[in-house]
């Protein structure tokens, strides 16, 4: 899954979770606030009620348990925050051979742009731009290609897959997963 | 949609960990004896005393979360747009998708092509497929075949997983060409 997608899905579920949270928590004032729980409850000190829900304020542990809790949400957060700016990073430069003489490499935009020209000759394409990241699991091209509306799409792919294979071949990339994102334009928008 | 919950989710976040690092100084204090940097949070309590669950206050603050709440919750459970669809093309290591504005373009163009249709709009769903042609006049069922095999055609070409229904609707706009 692309990093984005992944950070998407995470913010959906924890703001949904939050909401749910949010409305819980101000239904069941709004619940007692107005007497449906009796005029009694509703006359409560709230700081009275919410002290009220520590079950032994004297437990020698109880600051070192919500220190922890509240350490972990604090980190929680952080890493919430960082994950909405964060994107793996672009390979710099990729080993092409390394012997006792010495190191070749080749930076990391130059593979993008060789690939993307070969994807741009591919009959039926249009503009193509490559993106290749580095993370955990891995080399990683992401790939955006325009073709063409009467395109042969599933030749375009083979022919793409095969450029693809040929170029991290080459630039000792190594084994790279591939997302390619095809972008169907128009006949005249292909130069 | 997926721009505001960024926002949203770095927010809230930020209100998470500066909490959260508040309580951890706070409980540090308290750990390691008194100290000036301790907030004070007794003389809170105390002044907080005032305000019962019935105080106009605490129903206003109940009411603006419990809104809130269910913003959040409306703006998640809202289906949205896929940015793309699957292509059941390549192999393990080669995810394929097609852009969804494009190929929604692209639909519109291949249902543009039928003959008596001068324009038409597209939206593409991962189910389903909803085309609304112009054609002047009023169209008839010959007309929405023709835009839904045309349709299909262009479709095929794509191989989208799973294969969404295609729905075609006219509307009588436009001038003959």
């Amino acid at each position: 899954m692309i990093h984005g997608q992944a950070v998407d899905r995470t913010n959906r579920v924890a703001l949904l979770v939050l909401g749910l949270i949010l409305t819980a928590v101000g239904s069941y004032a709004l619940v007692r606030g107005l007497g449906v729980m009796g005029d009694g409850r509703a006359a409560d000190s709230v700081a009275g009620t919410l002290l009220g829900l520590i079950p032994d304020p004297e437990w020698r542990w109880l600051p070192a348990m919500v220190g922890s809790l509240a350490l972990l949400l604090a980190i929680l957060g952080l890493r919430w925050v960082t994950a909405q700016v964060k994107f793996p990073p672009r390979t710099s430069t990729v080993t092409v051979e390394e012997t006792d003489r010495g190191t070749t490499q080749v930076r990391g935009s130059a593979v993008s742009h060789a690939v993307s020209t070969q994807l741009a000759r591919i009959p039926g394409t249009g503009d193509a731009r490559v993106r290749i990241t580095s993370t955990p699991s891995g080399r990683r091209a992401d790939i955006r290609l325009e073709i063409i509306d009467r395109a042969d799409v599933a030749g375009i792919i083979e022919s793409a897959e095969a450029a693809l294979s040929q170029a991290s071949r080459l630039t000792g990339l190594g084994d790279v997963t591939a997302s390619i994102r095809l972008v169907p334009v128009a006949d005249r928008r292909v130069h | 949609m997926r721009w505001l919950n960024r926002v949203l989710a770095a927010i809230f976040g930020l209100a998470l960990a500066v909490t959260g690092l508040l309580v951890v100084w706070e409980v540090a204090a308290t750990l390691l004896g008194p100290s000036p940097a301790r907030m004070p949070y007794e003389s809170w309590i105390v002044s907080q005393e005032a305000f019962r669950w019935n105080s106009q206050e605490v129903l206003w603050l109940a009411a603006g979360l419990t809104a809130v709440g269910l913003v959040l919750v409306a703006l998640q459970v809202i289906p949205r747009k896929p940015r793309a669809l699957g292509v059941a093309l390549g192999h393990a290591a080669v995810e394929i998708v097609v852009d969804r504005p494009g190929l929604e373009r692209a639909l519109a163009r291949a249902a543009t092509g039928v003959s008596g249709v001068t324009g038409a709009r597209t939206r593409a769903r991962r189910r389903k497929i909803t085309t609304t042609v112009d054609v002047p006049g009023g169209g008839d069922r010959a007309t929405s075949e023709a835009v839904s095999g045309a349709l299909q055609r262009a479709l095929e070409r794509f191989v989208v997983k799973p294969s969404p229904r295609v729905a075609v609707s006219s509307r009588a706009r436009g001038r003959a060409r």
